[in-house]
């Protein structure tokens, strides 16, 4: 966007040359003005550029607490906490899949496999429909253990001969003990 | 070359502005004397160009220098102090002009830069002086103010900018259509041959 035509700014130039003037009255009007401005009240600078200073000095402030926050909590002893963990559902499914097939009773294996349940279910239940009451365990009993040393005891056979020598040692030290 | 100095030069006088609001924002009010005794002939220049009379135009230079010492807090530094100071001027000059309507009516008919100064034109003539003045009477408000404080204001297109509060180079396209538009205001002046 240059200007194509200097002469017509120039004519200009010399128009306002010729225009401009001096007040006729400058010093009376420059005397008017001071005494004007002078009667104002002191200008003041807005509050938020008279505090300027305080922004900054108050994001550093907050920047140092939250710095010293994030290393204080860095170097303090982290808290113990008791997780217990879920049982995952693979564990269960092992749980119910390694249960034993079979069970010693009365010095018998019995297959629970092969138990028929409803053959079960009728064994417990008595005539009147009332489920049979369990006989208190007879552990303990001089009869139960004659039944159960000749069964429970058939290991002992399997013993090397030198371990069943110790035994006899240790057994006849026992003896000896209690005279 | 001779842009450059012109511009530093400027920038130096807006610096100086700036750094006597500062002072007078801190408490030394009396630093704005210094600010007064500056612009206050510039300031005048240009309120006479809307007032026409020169009591008129010094009683609104006051109420200028007065506005702008209140509002120096809200002074934000985007625009030099000097088109701050001449924007001031302007809305002063405007509102002294709705305010005594009818009293302008009945004293004058025209611009200032319509009548003929009291000063003598130098090496212009008197009859494209008064050729000038009419033309530049003729253009749209906003082309003739962009003339007025380019050319009798020695403003810059930026402090141009600020005061017509348009962007520069809006000032600088209303500059070109305002010399284009003159220049063709003169050509049909010369060819019509009317006696001024």
């Amino acid at each position: 966007m240059s200007n194509s035509d200097p002469n017509l700014e120039n004519q200009l130039r010399l128009l306002a040359t010729s225009q401009r003037r001096t007040p006729p009255q400058l010093h009376d009007m420059q005397t008017s003005i001071l005494a004007a401005v002078a009667a104002q009240p002191a200008p003041r600078s807005p509050w938020w550029r008279r505090w300027g200073f305080a922004i900054p000095l108050t994001l550093a402030s907050a920047a140092g607490v939250m710095l010293y926050v994030h290393q204080h909590n860095e170097t303090s002893p982290k808290a113990t906490l008791a997780v217990i963990e879920p049982v995952s559902k693979d564990v269960a499914i092992k749980a119910v899949t390694t249960a034993p097939s079979s069970m010693i009773l009365d010095g018998e294996e019995v297959d629970i496999a092969s138990i028929d349940v409803a053959t079960l279910d009728e064994a417990l239940t008595d005539q009147s429909g009332e489920p049979v009451t369990v006989e208190p365990d007879t552990v303990g009993d001089s009869a139960a253990q004659q039944h159960l040393a000749p069964s429970s005891l058939q290991w002992v056979d399997s013993l090397p001969a030198a371990d069943l020598d110790r035994l006899e040692q240790w057994l006849d030290s026992q003896a000896a003990e209690k005279g | 070359m001779a842009v450059h100095q012109v511009d530093d030069g400027a920038e130096r006088s807006a610096n100086a502005d700036r750094a006597t609001f500062e002072t007078c924002l801190k408490g030394t009010a009396s630093a704005f004397n210094s600010f007064v005794l500056k612009h206050q002939v510039g300031v005048w220049n240009l309120a006479r160009r809307y007032l026409k009379s020169d009591a008129d135009a010094a009683d609104v230079t006051q109420q200028t220098f007065v506005r702008a010492y209140r509002g120096l807090a809200s002074y934000r530094g985007d625009a030099t102090p000097r088109s701050w100071l001449y924007r001031i001027a302007i809305n002063c000059s405007l509102t002294w002009l709705r305010d005594h309507k009818r009293e302008v009516a009945t004293e004058i008919d025209d611009n200032a830069l319509t009548s003929d100064p009291s000063s003598p034109t130098q090496l212009l003539s008197v009859e494209r002086a008064t050729q000038l003045r009419l033309a530049i009477a003729q253009l749209p408000t906003k082309q003739r103010q962009v003339v007025e404080l380019r050319i009798f204001d020695e403003l810059s297109f930026r402090e141009v900018a600020s005061i017509a509060q348009c962007n520069e180079n809006t000032a600088k396209v209303n500059y070109h259509h305002a010399l284009k538009q003159l220049r063709e205001l003169l050509n049909e002046t010369s060819a019509s041959g009317v006696e001024v």
